[in-house]
């Protein structure tokens, strides 16, 4: 009885210290990520893209891909193809993205973004996409395959 | 090595709940069973929620597991104290987080919210009476609900409803109503809202309706002589409220001296002070310290609970997360476009805000004490089933709608 | 814009936030251990239910009070209850029991204030100073009389008894029964006179003037004492006006003779007195394992009538006797008062010493020289002045009395306090007394003598013995 009573004590002592470093770990763990949302979201415009040009911005880590994708692509045309296939505007060679995946086109002073019948669908903002067009807000995130990116339209 | 482990805070839940609970386990000879089925219980609910969250992708992923966190710090310390208060907490969690999901369904997918301002006004009102008339009385306020065996706190869900009644208001068409402005309406049925929680004595409520409306009308509202007019007109009715009511004055003048009536008024707030003292920085330990001296431990004064055994480096932590869940809500609400989803989201970040500052403030002597729980933390079904709809609302207001259909 | 206010909001809300940490940080750092102390605090009394309580003994061991299922015995009664106190649920905790709380309760170690270990379930043992033999000698020898008995050894600060009457029992069934009593008695036994009591020192204070004198070069003069002088307008007497003819310095001392102690202070003036006396201690305060209540020079520009009334210990001059024992260690221990302490060490049940005082100076009343020469006044005082009670055949003594004027009026005028101070053996001190004996309307050579005398006897045979 005693006994236990003097292991507790011990375990007690000793635990409320790891208990506080886990939860201080946490936080830090869960500001960290947010910051890192924020610093994505507050990116520079990246080189290479002159003012005043819409691009897209990869918001997936790289380093985690086995396939290679640019950091930025403008979106230089009037309308501009993603997809695995070679004849796409922007190429990205990963297996889950479809040869013709995602087509985005501009009319109005508005981007528009439709879905060209992919296997695995497009997301925006974390929703799938029907078979409508949407109109692309700045800050939108676009989830195709593997590879996230943001809308930067300003 | 260590921040590979923080890369995945919900790994940090899983290693807490896992030693906490061992701990507990041996806390009582001989050793309850119980516990560990809490225990694993718990664990099991955040993680699912949490996967399932970032596998369909149900929009912010941060939410969610703060809010487990903070539910794992509870559970424990209602365990250490009682530990059927822990299970009958476990199983609110269970029935919470279902009532979680339900939010998340019935708020996304269904877009009639923003229509509904006079049924969540007429839904408070019903409800309020329905106390009034069949409510019965706990600690000295009538404000219960009997539904079977099951007691329910009908302020707690009104909560909800106010906030869903502002925002349709703020970012609604109103007709015009009694020939007055718009603002000047609203801010009379808000005040209606409150009349009914002063009626029920509800002063930490009342409090925190106002701060909400409050923040809300600066936020939405450019009339600033009318958000002036709303200050003094509240400041006046406070100073005459606290001149003329007794049950003000005494919890004025028992936060300025709690001292002088320790036996009395001032036993809560002392017992909490002792409490806190004896935790000092690290706390006594789980287990080690006094928490059953703490009046009503295991629902408003359950920060004095976590302070004795976890030290105020304990608290400071669970300031903390609930410092970053309101930050994420905001930051949410920020990246929406106007109208009423982003009102909604901000009313809920602002809402728990200041349900923590008031009821922590409360118990650490900062401000005067007024008794309301602490979300996610307290026990009790009705403030966690609560917290968990406003949660769910906000967590579908975060994967977001696109407005361009809508629009 | 309304982002611009959302973003405020968040700043306002940030603010509230951080309002708490540093609220909740504020209370812990400044203000936890006020709180933690109150006597409501439920707490303390559930950590003590825990631990056992730990053991006080005198020097030699023998054990003093201790505790026995959760129940604080104190062996000896109202013996040590102005120097161990009491420990009751009720009252609260006072003296060493509250000053040395947290060694009792095995508290204050590195492991300790880390949560981890500690001492476990019993607490600090305590080893005091004092001489259980010399304070029951002390206490037997004051007998009903009211008054205190302070003996210090100079030459260490160790306090060997410490006793005042009158006197309670400190313990718990004896406290409940007789508190109301013991808090409306008129012969207030709660107050600890010897420490906490203040009075006129008289011409126990001479030695102080002598000390100024000598200083200043005064004592080579001779007085034709004729038992009275006037001196601003104002006469003083010599006790029972007594006329002492034609004395030197040393005659004075030791006849204690106003009339030139008088003509001295007028000379020195306050100023010079007070500086002196607070080489001594007066006006001043500091750690001590009890608490004590500082003894008081007061005067400031007095005239000169003023100042031939505190060269010999009247007006407004108040001391304890605790001071006054402090008084006559500067002289013993050739003018360096040692800081005096009561708890020796704190050991745990293990025999480990977790806590242990060392002898240490506090004060330099007056150089090597002056104390020597104060000594041989003293000790003329007790071969052949008015300390001649306390002369013991074997043992060399140095002495003082004094009887001090008290501040009633009419019929209880002539209830003087009597006072002696003294050490021993005065080649080489081990012991300094300091007796008072409030109102007792005898004077200090013919009632505190004779007990000082016993209770140095005592303790330098004793010593020598062993």
């Amino acid at each position: 009885m005693a006994d236990i009573y003097n292991v507790y004590n011990i375990l007690a002592a000793i635990f409320k210290y790891i208990f506080i470093t886990i939860i201080y770990l946490f936080i830090f763990g869960i500001m960290r990520m947010i910051y890192l949302d924020i610093k994505k979201t507050n990116m520079p415009r990246p080189r290479g893209i002159p003012r005043g040009m819409a691009y897209l911005q990869l918001l997936t880590d790289k380093n985690n891909l086995y396939f290679e994708v640019e950091s930025a692509y403008p979106l230089d045309k009037e309308v501009i193809v993603i997809g695995r296939g070679a004849n796409c505007d922007i190429v990205i060679d990963d297996y889950y993205i479809s040869t013709r995946h995602v087509q985005l086109w501009s009319e109005d002073d508005e981007w528009y973004i439709a879905d060209m019948g992919s296997t695995n669908g497009t997301y925006i903002n974390g929703i799938k996409m029907d078979d409508e067009p949407l109109i692309l807000d700045s800050g939108d995130r676009i989830k195709i395959g593997q590879v996230e990116f943001m809308a930067v339209l300003r | 090595m260590i921040s590979k482990l923080a890369k995945h805070p919900i790994n940090m839940i899983v290693i807490i709940n896992t030693l906490a609970f061992l701990l507990l386990f041996f806390y009582r000879t001989p050793p309850n069973y119980q516990i560990l089925f809490v225990g694993v219980s718990i664990t099991i609910l955040s993680v699912i929620t949490y996967l399932a969250i970032s596998f369909f992708n149900l929009g912010d992923r941060y939410l969610f597991i703060i809010a487990s966190m903070l539910i794992s710090i509870g559970v424990v310390m209602l365990c250490r104290l009682d530990y059927s208060m822990g299970i009958a907490q476990v199983g609110w969690y269970l029935i919470s987080v279902c009532v979680f999901y339900a939010a998340y369904i019935l708020y996304r997918y269904i877009n009639i919210w923003r229509f509904l301002k006079w049924f969540y006004f007429g839904l408070s009102v019903f409800l309020y009476i329905l106390t009034q008339v069949i409510g019965i009385t706990i600690n000295g306020a009538k404000n219960w609900i009997m539904i079977g065996s099951l007691s329910f706190q009908p302020s707690e869900i009104i909560k909800i409803l106010f906030i869903l009644f502002i925002a349709a208001r703020l970012t609604g068409n109103n007709k015009k109503l009694f020939n007055l402005p718009e603002n000047y309406t609203t801010a009379l049925f808000s005040f209606v809202f409150m009349f009914f929680l002063i009626l029920q004595r509800e002063w930490g409520l009342t409090l925190l309706y106002f701060l909400t409306y409050f923040t809300l009308t600066y936020i939405y509202d450019d009339d600033k002589i009318f958000l002036l007019a709303n200050a003094l007109v509240t400041a006046a009715v406070g100073a005459i409220g606290s001149l003329t009511m007794h049950h003000i004055a005494i919890r004025i003048k028992t936060w300025r001296n709690p001292w002088e009536d320790i036996s009395n008024t001032g036993y809560q707030i002392t017992q909490s002070l002792f409490a806190i003292a004896s935790g000092g920085f690290f706390g006594r330990g789980i287990g080690m310290g006094n928490p059953d001296f703490i009046p009503q431990a295991n629902s408003d004064f359950i920060f004095s609970a976590i302070c004795e055994e976890m030290g105020i480096f304990g608290g400071a932590a669970v300031i903390l997360l609930y410092f970053i869940f309101v930050y994420r809500g905001i930051k949410i609400a920020l990246l929406l476009p106007e109208g009423f989803d982003k009102c909604v989201a901000l009313g809920i970040s602002i809402m728990f805000a200041f349900q923590t500052f008031i009821i922590i403030g409360g118990v650490i002597k900062l401000i005067p004490l007024t008794g309301i729980t602490m979300p996610f933390v307290s026990s009790g079904g009705s403030s966690l089933v609560t917290s968990f709809i406003s949660l769910g609302i906000l967590q579908a207001v975060s994967a977001g709608r696109r407005q361009a259909n809508d629009q | 814009m309304t982002n611009k206010r959302i973003i405020r909001t968040l700043v306002v809300l940030s603010f509230l936030f951080i309002m708490l940490i540093v609220y909740l940080t504020y209370f812990v750092v400044f203000q936890r251990e006020a709180v933690m102390q109150s006597p409501y605090n439920k707490r303390l009394w559930a950590y003590e239910e825990d631990i056992e309580r730990g053991t006080i003994k005198d020097r030699s061991g023998a054990v003093l009070a201790y505790s026995q299922e959760g129940k604080r015995i104190y062996e000896y009664g109202p013996l040590y209850c102005h120097v161990i106190g009491y420990n009751s649920k009720i009252y609260g905790k006072t003296m060493i029991e509250s000053k040395f709380n947290n060694l009792l309760l095995g508290r204050g170690s590195v492991a300790e204030v880390f949560g981890i270990g500690g001492s476990g379930k019993s607490g600090y043992d305590l080893t005091l100073t004092i001489d259980h033999n010399l304070q029951s000698t002390a206490k037997s020898k004051l007998g009903s009389r009211h008054g205190s008995v302070v003996a210090i050894n100079p030459k260490t600060g160790e306090v060997l008894a410490l006793v005042n009457n009158p006197d309670f029992d400190p313990n718990d069934s004896v406290l409940a029964k007789k508190w109301t009593e013991l808090t409306e008695s008129k012969d207030s036994p709660l107050l600890p006179r010897a420490t906490g009591g203040l009075y006129p020192p008289g011409s126990t204070f001479k030695i102080i003037t002598a000390a100024a004198a000598i200083e200043n070069g005064l004592d080579k003069e001779e007085y034709l004492d004729t038992g009275t002088v006037s001196i601003g307008g104002a006469a003083f007497d010599n006790y029972g006006k007594k006329a002492n003819g034609r004395i030197d310095f040393k005659k004075a001392f030791a006849l204690s003779s106003n009339y030139a102690f008088c003509t001295l202070g007028a000379k020195l003036t306050s100023p010079v007195l007070r500086q002196t006396a607070q080489r001594f201690g007066f006006d001043k305060t500091f750690d001590f394992d009890i608490d004590f209540t500082r003894s008081r020079f007061q005067a400031k520009d007095t005239d000169e009538a003023g100042s031939a009334a505190l060269a010999i210990g009247q007006g407004e001059t108040l001391a304890t006797p605790f001071q006054m024992a402090l008084t006559a260690c500067a002289i013993a221990n050739n003018g360096i008062i040692m800081k005096p302490y009561i708890v020796q060490r704190a050991e745990d049940k293990n025999g480990s010493i977790v806590y242990e005082k060392r002898p240490q100076q506090l004060y330099t009343a007056v150089s090597n020289d002056v104390a020597a020469k104060i000594k041989d006044l003293m000790v003329e005082t007790v071969e052949n002045g008015t300390g001649k009670n306390a002369k013991i055949s074997t043992i060399k003594v140095a002495g003082k009395t004094g009887t001090a004027e008290n501040e009633l009026k009419g019929k209880e005028k002539n209830k003087d306090h009597a006072w002696f101070v003294c050490f021993a053996p005065a080649e080489n001190p081990q012991i300094a007394v300091a007796v008072m004996l409030e109102y007792s309307g005898g004077s200090g050579g013919e009632l505190c003598a004779p007990i000082a005398r016993d209770i140095i006897r005592q303790y330098v045979k004793k010593r020598s013995g062993a």
